[in-house]
């Protein structure tokens, strides 16, 4: 059967996707926290970001809707070595008639996927400490591009 | 991309990123080519949801609260099903839309239509054992947008599926059938197969319409892999 093609999320889908972002603060785990940008460097503030990860054998999954400011925030309700490399990210948005694919590293392993990259495009894949968790950019397009996936 | 091929013929289901009628994607479609990804560290299982979140309420539409809202009672009824036709049962699936005015409850929205105090515009469902969702809700209105000149959306109503896989999710706009903007909409254009774009709109459907209160339309929706699943011959 033909499958049904994507289509925007478009910018007015906050009050029927917040929902599933948790109201009140989490403290088990960490934090990956960034800012999603345009070509222009502009900060994307309705965008949608996404994580799916597996920690212990067992997959979680997170959600968060960006401030005006482009800033999204995420719990991963794992600690950091507990996590397998690396966390999926999807990020929709006004403007992305698909969602985009990335696939953010926690530390730089050395696997297949970044091995067949050049060395300053797999540095868009690799997450930055911070005191409270990880610091992650999505640059949408762009010459400092973040990596994006198919399959 | 998505290419599925059907006698012989390769279609491409999904929108092109950089689609340039649609003026947003100018600044947010990637401009690299996608890389494709080791499938193990893509074909990863959606967590099971949590039944007991998703309550039998969340899906009508029609009575969040003590009135009900304005505008033409609709029930969408459909299917979740994979590409093998096979139903995909306990999937949640999220709903919103405009109100029958065609404006959003959102504060970013200007459009100078009524917001309805008794519609908020969005509904969440789980299906059934053969993959069977229904929402009750209103047709939304048509609304004007900054793409180009005397720009209006079509009615619809976005959907969010999570699919079993990562690889399987998907947001899309349920359309309606007959609707004069959607040779104009290039949204709904952007999927450049006519096959593909009459997945996305409901057809209306004498069985699932209730005499006295609501008219039925059936809206099916079948997962692929976006993004690239393999060639499927069906």
């Amino acid at each position: 059967m033909l499958p049904t093609p994507s289509q925007t999320v478009g910018p007015f889908f906050s009050f029927g996707l917040a929902w599933m972002v948790p109201q009140e603060p989490v403290d088990t785990g960490f934090v990956v926290e960034g800012v999603v940008v345009d070509k222009n460097a502009d900060p994307v503030g309705d965008a949608l970001v996404e994580a799916l990860w597996v920690a212990n054998g067992q997959a979680a999954f997170a959600r968060s809707l960006c401030e005006p400011t482009g800033r999204y925030h995420l719990r991963i309700t794992a600690s950091g070595n507990e996590v397998a490399s690396p966390i999926l990210v999807s990020v929709f948005a006004r403007g992305l008639l698909q969602r985009l694919v990335t696939a953010m590293y926690l530390t730089d392993i050395g696997d297949e996927l970044l091995c067949s990259l050049d060395p300053l495009r797999r540095q868009t894949l690799i997450a930055k400490p911070t005191p409270t968790g990880y610091a992650f950019d999505v640059i949408l397009s762009g010459e400092s591009e973040t990596v994006f996936l198919a399959w | 991309m998505n290419r599925y091929q059907i006698g012989g013929v390769n279609y491409q289901i999904d929108p092109a990123y950089d689609t340039p009628e649609y003026r947003s994607s100018a600044q947010r479609a990637p401009t690299q080519p996608l890389v494709v990804a080791p499938s193990r560290l893509v074909e990863v299982s959606f967590p099971v949801f949590e039944e007991s979140k998703v309550l039998p309420r969340d899906a009508d539409l029609c009575h969040q609260f003590p009135q009900e809202p304005i505008g033409e009672r609709i029930r969408v009824t459909g299917r979740l099903l994979g590409s093998d036709g096979r139903p995909l049962v306990g999937q949640l699936i999220e709903i919103w839309q405009a109100n029958a005015a065609g404006r959003y409850r959102h504060a970013v929205d200007d459009h100078p239509a009524p917001l309805d105090p008794n519609f908020s515009g969005a509904g969440r469902v789980l299906t059934g054992p053969d993959g069977g969702f229904q929402f009750l809700t209103i047709k939304p209105g048509a609304y004007p947008w900054r793409n180009h000149p005397n720009a209006w959306r079509p009615a619809h109503i976005h959907f969010s599926i999570f699919g079993r896989l990562f690889t399987e999710r998907l947001v899309t706009q349920m359309f309606f059938p007959n609707d004069p903007l959607l040779e104009y909409d290039p949204i709904f254009n952007a999927v450049r197969e006519r096959r593909a774009r009459e997945r996305l709109i409901a057809r209306f459907d004498w069985d699932t319409t209730e005499e006295g209160y609501a008219l039925g339309y059936r809206f099916d929706i079948v997962m692929g892999g976006h993004l690239g699943s393999p060639l499927v011959a069906s």
